[in-house]
Formats: structure tokens, C-alpha cells, sequence
């Protein structure tokens, strides 16, 4: 009897294994590594959680990495076959590391065509590169270049609209200038760099490279946008990259800087730190009589892991169209706002879902989408990106003539090409 | 080796167990071998690895001997020596760099032994606060610095000179100043170290001399050029090749100090770009582990080649006496 007992243990045992193997086997997790900050994983996570409830059985488990060591945490990743499914990152990351053979293709998953038709083809392009046949990334969301000021500082010198022109502009940063502004023009994105020259180059008709990749860099556009952005630090006292203090919202608040050219990301922290302050507002950066105003626009793509098995990728693939859902969205920045990281969506019209930012605010944000400009998608940018920088800093902060550094900057990109 | 095991095989016929075995010297080879596994495995092998993939194009994800990597043969080399703008600025700092930061901290390290050489309390005292410094986090030391040469109003240094109403200078944006800040912090790091192998060894010169040299009517230069000098060598060349080959290997102050812009490192204009940073950035973040593997050799045949010049130099100097 004790034996026919033991037998019948053993089998229930048994058959509970077999019959709960199932249900193990349905349960998948999802592991997204989202760079930037603890909040920007929080806001990932309030997607995750809506994607959790809406599939029983798959968790989703979200990290944060660094944007500093991001990029190469994902090619290491990709190295050792070993890390998350999906990873969120520089809208440039894509084409470089799929193209180094860590990631999946995102046409064969189904998502590039189901996100192609929802954002701005100016921003889908830049993730794409030039005459790919693979997708490795589509947008996640996005990073707009504007321009920041107080109305009253405006005011006190005399400012009673913000520039639209470059001439404006100048006129309005001399005004600044003559009105005792400490600061009045100042660079927090980009500082002295290509991203920060990228702005006034399109908007004042320039460009890095034509629609066939040529490098156009140093045509006679790109000498006229170079010598204005020279203006920001020889007339207008913006200081050099490592010299200023951190906070440009602070002293645009106390009236230390007049005009400070950052991303949207700024306008997440007025909201989240001082929401008291009403006198703060954006403006699309200025552009050249006749020329449309065209923001430099970055942010972060999502990507596929290459490694990742088959059922992990379409599970992935799955999640990734999720996010372009208004209702998640509205999600994301319900948790964005409360931890300043709102989420700026890559479909604009999404953007009415952030109720944190004023209404003039979500306005300009929403006519300058129409019209930004993402990262060149031709190949060797990624790599062009330092020796750019350091020739258009040998006229900004050196000997170089305008067209000299230009030309420099087009040979480093040509060879890159 | 051989002839010592031999030495003791007759004696060890006979006896027995671990005895036997240990004095054999297979014991030796036993214990030796956790380290020397770890050291063929850690350092023996990547050595050799890297040199392998110094004459190759590898980014860590595609297969080595595969498009689109491979060989390349001295492709990379070539690239580095012939082509590649940036990395003669990253040599010509470094080489700045080496220069100042050695000489000027062989000075520094020589002027504090000598003036702290007598054993009185205070010196003792003294010498402990000026060897703090090495044994002090690097990373920690130079984010205080960065503190310090902040440039605007609120740097430390800028709000001191601004007592005397000298306005913000931009320590960390000016080009002609990257290096000699990097340097300066370098000696304040290091010439507490090289302040006690100098006092170890102006403690090792025999006294006698400098008495007889008194009697000879010698003075406190003729006694520092004839007698402290020559016998300080030894230390010299020690502090000197020590003092190069972590001058050449800078990195942390580069890296932290001079803020990295957008697919960048070093700094405006490439002011405070270095070797081991540019080898970094190119590894690690654009992860072309190929090229920069190819740096680190090339790095490597210039610490060797100024190490045998300074060893032949003071040989031909010990041959010339």
C-alpha cells in the first residue's frame, strides 16, 4: 500500500511538471535597455506595463544605460551574443551597429512598415541609411532643437518679439547685449560643435550633404552659416564648451542669459522644477530671409538585437509598434512628467497627449517637427563627426578662415564616405 | 633551474612523500602555476591577440577572417603614421605632455627630498601630506580639479583671482593652457612619490662623502653636482622610465577634464587630445578594436624605444666617468 502511495505521488508529480510545462513555456520576458536616466527607464516601464497587461505571461524588464558608454555597451553586448532584446539609443546608433552585423532587420520584423507611414519621412530618413536595404532602427522619440528666453528679460531690452530672421536675431542679441544681459547668447546643446552649428547651416539653406550624399558642407551657405554662428561667441558672448555654469534654465530665470539654444528637454524641466516660473518660452530657431527655420532634431531610435532568437525578435517586434499607440503614449508621459523626461513622440500628433507643457510651447514644438532636419544617414558620418568638429572650431576659436575649416570638414567627410 | 633540481635529485633518492616531492622543486612549478595560468591567460595572450588584431579590420561583432573584416597588414599602421590628422595631435600632446610632466616632476620630487631629507618631526609630517596625493583616488582628484579650474565665476581658482578683480579666465577652454594644466596636476599628483624614492636614496649615499668632500674644501653645489647627483642615478633613471611610461598612459584627466562634445574626446580643438584616450575613443567607442590595437603597439614601440635611449644615455654617462 505504502508502495502504490509512493507510485501515485511520484506520478501526480510527474504529471503536474508536464502539466504546468505549458504554462512555462508561454511566459517570455522582455529585457529593453533604454538609455539615458533612471527616468527614462521609468517612462519605458509604464510602456512595459501596458504591454505586461496586455499580453498575460510576458514581463517586460526595463534597464538604464548611460549615454555616455551606451554604444559600446550594445556593440559589447552584441560581442559576447548576451543582453537585452531591444535597446533604445542615438539616432545614429542604428545604421552603425547594424551595420556591423548586431542587429536585426526591422523590414523582415514587420516594423519599418508599420512605422514608416506614422512619423515625418525627414525623421524616419536619418535612421535609415543611404541606399540601405536593411532597417535597423525606427524613431522612439525625439530631441528638437529651439530657442529658449524670458519674455520680461526680452522686454527689459526692448525685445518685443522673438527673432525670426537671422538679422533679428542679431539685432535682438546686440539689444540683449546693450541691456546689460551678463550672457545673451548661449549654446547648452551642441556647444560648439556640429550639432550646434547644424541649425543655422539649415536654416539658412545649407546643408551637410545633398539628397545623393555629396558632401555640400563647404559651399557658400555653409561659409554664411559658419560666420553667424562664429557671431554667438565673438559678438555675443556665448561661452566656450566647459566654461559656463550648468544650469541654462537658472539664469534665463534670473535673467543671466538672454537667448539659450537647447532641446525640448529643457522645456521637461521647467515643468518638473519650476513650475511657478510662467515668463519662460520657446521659439523656433531663426532662419535666413526667405529660408524655412529647420531645428536640428536627435533623439533616440529602438532597435532589435541581431542574437536575439526568433520568437524574441517577433515578441520584440511587437512591443516596438506599441509604442506609437496615443494611449501608451499618454502612458509614458504621465510618468514622464511627474520625473522630468517627458516623452516627445516621434508622431506629432501624439505630442497633445503631454499636458505638462504650456499650450505656445506644444504649438512651436509642433510646427518645428514639421520642419527639423535629423543626422545625415550617408555612411562614415558617425566617424566624420570629431574631425567636423575639431575644423569648424579651428575658425570659431581659431586661424582658420570660414571656408578653410569647411573645406577641412568636407575632406574628413569625404574620406569617411 | 635544471642543474638545482639536479643538485638535489641524488640527495632526494630515498626519500619519501611530500619530502621527496618538494624537494624535487615540482612543488615550485605547482605553486607558481595559479599565477602564471592567470598571467598566460590575462595578460600573456591578450598581448598577443591585440598584435594579431593590430594588422586586422574587427569591430568585436563580425567574424575576424570575414568580410567586412580581416587582414588588412600594415593597413592600420600605415592609416595612423601617414594619414590620421588626429592621431599626430594626440602624439604631439603626448610627447608635450611626457616632457613637462617628467622633468618638471623629476625636479619637483628631487627639491622636496632634499628639503625634507633631515628626520625631524615637521619633515616627517610634511613628507606625509606631500605623498597624500598618490594614494588618493585619481578619478577623485581630478573631478576637484575640474572644480577648481571651472571657468566661470564660480571655479574656485576664478573666484579667487576675482578677490584680487581678475575676471573668469577659461582655464579648460583655452587651447595653449590644456597642457600645462594637465601637467601641473600631474606633479601635484606624483612628486610625493618620487619625493620618497629620492629620499631612499639620498638616504643609501654614505655620509663619508660628503665629510671628506668638506674637508676638501667642497661647497653645498660642488657637493649636490660631484657627489649627491652621480649617486642618485640609479633612482633618477628609475623615476625617470617610470615617470615616462605613466606620462605616456594619461588618460583620466583627459577623459573627465576636458568635456567630450558630441563624437568626440579631447577637448576644444583637440587641445588636450592624447594617445591612450584617442586609442579609447577608438576602441571603445567606435569600437574599430583593429586600429587601436594598432595604436597601443605603436604606443608600446615608443615607450620601449624611449626607455633603451634613456637607459643607453645613462650607461654611456656611468662609461663616461
Amino acid at each position: 500500500m505504502k508502495r502504490l502511495g509512493a507510485i501515485a505521488v511520484a506520478i501526480s508529480m510527474i504529471a503536474g511538471v508536464s502539466l504546468s510545462a505549458p504554462a512555462n513555456a508561454a511566459k517570455q520576458t522582455l529585457t529593453i535597455w533604454a538609455t539615458g536616466g533612471d527616468a527614462d527607464a521609468a517612462v519605458m516601464k509604464a510602456a512595459g506595463k501596458a504591454f505586461e497587461d496586455a499580453n498575460p505571461g510576458v514581463t517586460v524588464n526595463v534597464q538604464a544605460i548611460s549615454w555616455g558608454d551606451g554604444y559600446a555597451k550594445v556593440l559589447a553586448a552584441a560581442a559576447a551574443k548576451k543582453g537585452p532584446d531591444i535597446f533604445t539609443g542615438g539616432l545614429s546608433w542604428g545604421i552603425s551597429a547594424g551595420n556591423k552585423g548586431a542587429l536585426a532587420d526591422l523590414r523582415t520584423l514587420g516594423v519599418a512598415s508599420y512605422v514608416q507611414p506614422k512619423v515625418p519621412s525627414q525623421i524616419y530618413k536619418a535612421l535609415v541609411g543611404y541606399k540601405a536595404t536593411k532597417v535597423y532602427a525606427v524613431p522612439f522619440d525625439l530631441t528638437l532643437m529651439m530657442m529658449f528666453y524670458d519674455t520680461k528679460t526680452m522686454a527689459k531690452a526692448g525685445i518685443t518679439a522673438a527673432p525670426k530672421t537671422v538679422a533679428e536675431f542679431n539685432d535682438a542679441a546686440a539689444k540683449l547685449k546693450d541691456a546689460g544681459v551678463a550672457t545673451p547668447v548661449y549654446n547648452e546643446w551642441g556647444n560648439a560643435d556640429w550639432l550646434g552649428y547644424f541649425s543655422w547651416l539649415y536654416s539658412m539653406g545649407g546643408s551637410l550633404y545633398d539628397a545623393t550624399c555629396k558632401v555640400t558642407i563647404n559651399n557658400a551657405k555653409g561659409v554664411a552659416a559658419l560666420t553667424q554662428y562664429k557671431k554667438l561667441y565673438s559678438d555675443f558672448g556665448a561661452p566656450k564648451p566647459g566654461v559656463a555654469d550648468w544650469s541654462m534654465n537658472d539664469n534665463i530665470k534670473k535673467g543671466a542669459y538672454g537667448i539659450g539654444f537647447s532641446g525640448n528637454f529643457q522645456a521637461s524641466s521647467y515643468y518638473t522644477y519650476y513650475k511657478d516660473y510662467k515668463d519662460w518660452t520657446v521659439a523656433p530657431v531663426p532662419a535666413a530671409a526667405g529660408s524655412k527655420s529647420v531645428a536640428f532634431i536627435g533623439g533616440r531610435g529602438i532597435s532589435v538585437m541581431g542574437y536575439a532568437s526568433k520568437s524574441q525578435q517577433a515578441l520584440s517586434a511587437k512591443f516596438i509598434k506599441t509604442l506609437y499607440d496615443r494611449s501608451v503614449v499618454r502612458q509614458m508621459n504621465l510618468v514622464g512628467a511627474a520625473q522630468n523626461a517627458i516623452f516627445l513622440s516621434p508622431v506629432i500628433s501624439n505630442a497633445d497627449t503631454i499636458d505638462a507643457y504650456p499650450a505656445s510651447v506644444l504649438k512651436t514644438i509642433k510646427s518645428q517637427l514639421a520642419d527639423a532636419q535629423g543626422p545625415p544617414n550617408c555612411n562614415g558620418w558617425e566617424d566624420s563627426q570629431a574631425g567636423v568638429t575639431t575644423a569648424l572650431q579651428s575658425f570659431l576659436f581659431g586661424s582658420a578662415s570660414a571656408q578653410e575649416a569647411l573645406n577641412e570638414a568636407a575632406s574628413v567627410m569625404k574620406s569617411k564616405l | 633551474m635544471k642543474s638545482e633540481i639536479s643538485s638535489v635529485g641524488p640527495q632526494a633518492i630515498g626519500k619519501k612523500g611530500f619530502r621527496r616531492f618538494s624537494e624535487t622543486g615540482i612543488s615550485t612549478y605547482l605553486m607558481l602555476s595559479p599565477f602564471v595560468l592567470l598571467f598566460i591567460v590575462f595578460s600573456v595572450y591578450p598581448v598577443l591577440a591585440s598584435l594579431r588584431l593590430s594588422f586586422m579590420r574587427y569591430n568585436a561583432i563580425c567574424n575576424p577572417d570575414q568580410a567586412p573584416c580581416g587582414s588588412v597588414g600594415f593597413g592600420n599602421y600605415a592609416t595612423l603614421i601617414f594619414h590620421d590628422d588626429r592621431f599626430h595631435k594626440a602624439l604631439s600632446n603626448t610627447v608635450l605632455y611626457v616632457i613637462g610632466a617628467v622633468i618638471l616632476g623629476m625636479i619637483a620630487s628631487l627639491s622636496l627630498a632634499l628639503a625634507l631629507q633631515e628626520d625631524t618631526r615637521a619633515n616627517r609630517i610634511l613628507r606625509v601630506i606631500f605623498f597624500l596625493p598618490s594614494v588618493t583616488s585619481g578619478i577623485a582628484v581630478v573631478l576637484v580639479w575640474g572644480w577648481v579650474f571651472r571657468g566661470d565665476g564660480v571655479g574656485l581658482l576664478n573666484a579667487f583671482l576675482n578677490i584680487f578683480g581678475v575676471a573668469p579666465i577659461e582655464w579648460l577652454a583655452t587651447t595653449w593652457m590644456a597642457i600645462p594644466i594637465l601637467i601641473f596636476m600631474s606633479i601635484w599628483g606624483g612628486a610625493g612619490f618620487g619625493m620618497i624614492l629620492f629620499l631612499a636614496g639620498l638616504n643609501s649615499i654614505p655620509a663619508m662623502y660628503y665629510e671628506a668632500a668638506v674637508i676638501d674644501g667642497a661647497g653645498p653645489r660642488q657637493r649636490f653636482r660631484y657627489i649627491t647627483l652621480p649617486l642618485l642615478r640609479p633612482v633618477m633613471v628609475y623615476v625617470g622610465i617610470t615617470g615616462i611610461i605613466g606620462a605616456f598612459q594619461i588618460f583620466e584627466g583627459v577623459y573627465l577634464l576636458f568635456p567630450t562634445s558630441v563624437g568626440s574626446i579631447g577637448g576644444l580643438r583637440d587641445m588636450a587630445l592624447m594617445i591612450v584616450p584617442y586609442l579609447y575613443d577608438s576602441g571603445f567607442n567606435k569600437f574599430r578594436l583593429g586600429y587601436a590595437s594598432a595604436i597601443a603597439w605603436i604606443l608600446f614601440a615608443i615607450i620601449f624605444l624611449v626607455s633603451m635611449i634613456n637607459l643607453r644615455i645613462t650607461r654611456s654617462l656611468e662609461d663616461l666617468k
